[in-house]
């Protein structure tokens, strides 16, 4: 029989057709859009903590300017240009600059490559949703100023490049054209107070109180604030230190048996805003025993502690024994 | 009774066959996952009906949970190991208003760290060797036991002395294990070709425990001593 010839063969005509389309389709979908979005290997963070991708401020921070750090790990993705920087207060990022976005200094890709890390200045009161901006009709896009009350903005700090994958910034049919995200900062502008507490019960045992509320997922931490009743009326409040708010339940310590106090929390969330108090409660702490004080008012004399001459001794003893024998 | 005979009968051919008939693996180590019933007795230097123990956590017992490793130094007629063992325990009970001695809102609980140092024989001759599925056992050890007690959610101080520290003692422990490997032998040698376990056991085990500082201590002073059973699994490997 006479051997086949390649182009004969319709399976392999096949084949060679739909390598051919797909290598096509390929160049085409890179040439034209961006289809990558790759987060790991540029990140844009807070020299202070750079694990937190939220930070959180009040208007005591507007007169500052954040240095923030770009830091630039190859992996997959290649940075294959200048890293273009803006602070927008979209949702997202996008992949450019639009409209008001604030600009920053790039950084260049001969930088990219060599430092692979680098400064970005952030002007708190100059950013996008704090300033207003001429429209091309003319008209003024009104904003925040920064230090206004009862504002909550989130702003976005952003980075992107042009970017390749598998350390080459080639594709088929030319240079790639796709876009490497960085993993973006949130600067959160909060000036809105956390609601009032709920107070859902209480205990009250050996000078300290220990306090249940409802937890509030934008309140950080929780303060408890108390007035004792005296014969003459009530004393000064006191205000206690700040709790984790998330625990739902506040200890309030250091307080007189036999009192009754009146109770009152508050949360601070992460920009240091204070909320309104709670609704009073009141509280008597009284003196209470355990075990331990039950076994002692019963006539038992143990001290606590280890005893070590009579207890730990013959354990070390044994243990210095069985070494003895078996380094022999 | 019939039922009773035939039983035994089954278990007694099937425990003939479960001889050495294979090649296993070595065996050096056995490790015991263990819980039972613990009462310290503590209330045994008070009036049981009035001690400090009962009134605050009642008559049931704590749950003891163990964990102990075992070293085997000599196999030959039955096997000699040293094990470390730890645990932990608790419980807990009301306070009490110490001006009206009415149970308060507040919870109070005693909590125990028991770490042993063991010496065991093991008669595992006839298991082995015989067929027969029964390995019973003896341990000697020391015992420290750490213990504290809270109150309100931190520990406890009573005329000016905080309620923890550890006690020690020495414990008697006599127990019965039951080879599992007689109740599916393919299923034990794929244990062990796969896993390196040579033998299970299901075992249950009375511990004698003296833990009151050797009687060093005078009479008052906490005893955490107990007369206790355990139940749990085995696995020599």
């Amino acid at each position: 029989m006479a051997p086949r010839l390649l182009t004969e063969t319709p399976d392999m005509v096949r084949f060679i057709t739909a390598l051919s389309a797909f290598m096509v389709a390929t160049a085409a979908f890179a040439q034209t859009t961006p289809v990558t979005t790759v987060t790991q290997p540029l990140i844009i963070r807070s020299p202070s903590d750079n694990l937190k991708d939220t930070f959180t401020f009040g208007p005591d921070t507007c007169a500052q300017t954040l240095t923030l750090n770009w830091t630039y790990t190859p992996s997959f993705g290649v940075v294959c240009s200048d890293i273009t920087f803006w602070a927008t207060d979209a949702s997202s990022c996008g992949d450019a600059p639009v409209g008001a976005d604030v600009p920053y200094t790039s950084a260049s890709y001969a930088t990219v490559l060599s430092a692979r890390t680098g400064p970005i200045y952030v002007k708190v009161a100059e950013l996008p949703g704090f300033v207003s901006t001429t429209l091309a009709d003319g008209g003024v896009t009104s904003a925040t100023t920064c230090g206004a009350a009862d504002t909550y903005k989130v702003h976005r700090i952003c980075g992107a490049a042009t970017a390749g994958s598998l350390g080459s910034c080639q594709v088929f049919g030319g240079a790639t054209t796709t876009k490497l995200h960085a993993s973006d900062l949130k600067l959160v502008y909060d000036t809105q107070p956390p609601s009032a507490p709920v107070i859902t019960g209480s205990t009250a045992t050996n000078a300290t109180a220990t306090i249940a509320f409802t937890v509030n997922a934008d309140a950080l931490h929780v303060q408890a604030i108390t007035t004792a009743s005296t014969d003459g009326g009530d004393a000064a409040s006191v205000t206690h230190p700040v709790e984790i708010a998330s625990t739902g339940s506040a200890k309030v310590t250091e307080l007189q048996n036999n009192t009754t106090y009146t109770v009152q929390l508050r949360f601070i969330d992460a920009a240091g805003n204070v909320g309104p108090l709670s609704d009073p409660i009141t509280v008597t702490p009284i003196l209470t025993y355990g075990f331990w004080g039950a076994y002692r008012a019963a006539g038992g004399t143990d001290q606590g502690g280890c005893s070590i001459s009579w207890g730990l001794m013959p354990m070390l003893a044994a243990l210095w024994f069985m070494m003895r024998r078996a380094s022999r | 009774m019939m039922r009773l005979v035939f039983a035994a009968a089954a278990l007694a051919a099937t425990a003939a066959s479960a001889d050495m008939v294979y090649g296993e693996s070595p065996r050096n180590f056995m490790i015991e996952v263990k819980a039972g019933p613990y009462t310290p007795l503590i209330d045994r230097a008070f009036d049981p009906l009035k001690g400090p123990f009962f009134n605050t956590f009642g008559n049931s017992p704590l749950i003891l949970g163990e964990i102990e490793l075992d070293y085997q130094i000599w196999q030959k007629f039955g096997s000699v190991s040293v094990g470390l063992s730890g645990g932990y325990t608790e419980k807990f009970g009301r306070s009490r208003d110490a001006t009206t001695g009415d149970l308060a809102l507040s919870s109070t609980g005693l909590r125990l760290f028991p770490i042993k140092l063991l010496g065991i024989y093991r008669f595992d001759y006839f298991a082995l060797r015989k067929g027969v599925p029964l390995v019973p056992y003896a341990k000697l050890g020391l015992v420290a036991m750490p213990f504290s007690v809270v109150n309100g959610g931190t520990i406890e101080v009573s005329g000016g002395y905080p309620a923890a520290g550890a006690r020690f003692g020495a414990v008697g422990v006599l127990g019965l294990s039951f080879l599992l490997d007689v109740l599916d032998q393919r299923l034990s040698r794929d244990f062990d070709n796969s896993m390196g376990v040579n033998h299970s056991y299901l075992f249950a085990e009375f511990a004698y425990q003296e833990v009151n500082n050797f009687h060093a201590t005078v009479a008052g002073d906490l005893d955490l001593s107990s007369r206790h059973f355990m139940f749990g699994l085995g696995f020599e490997f």
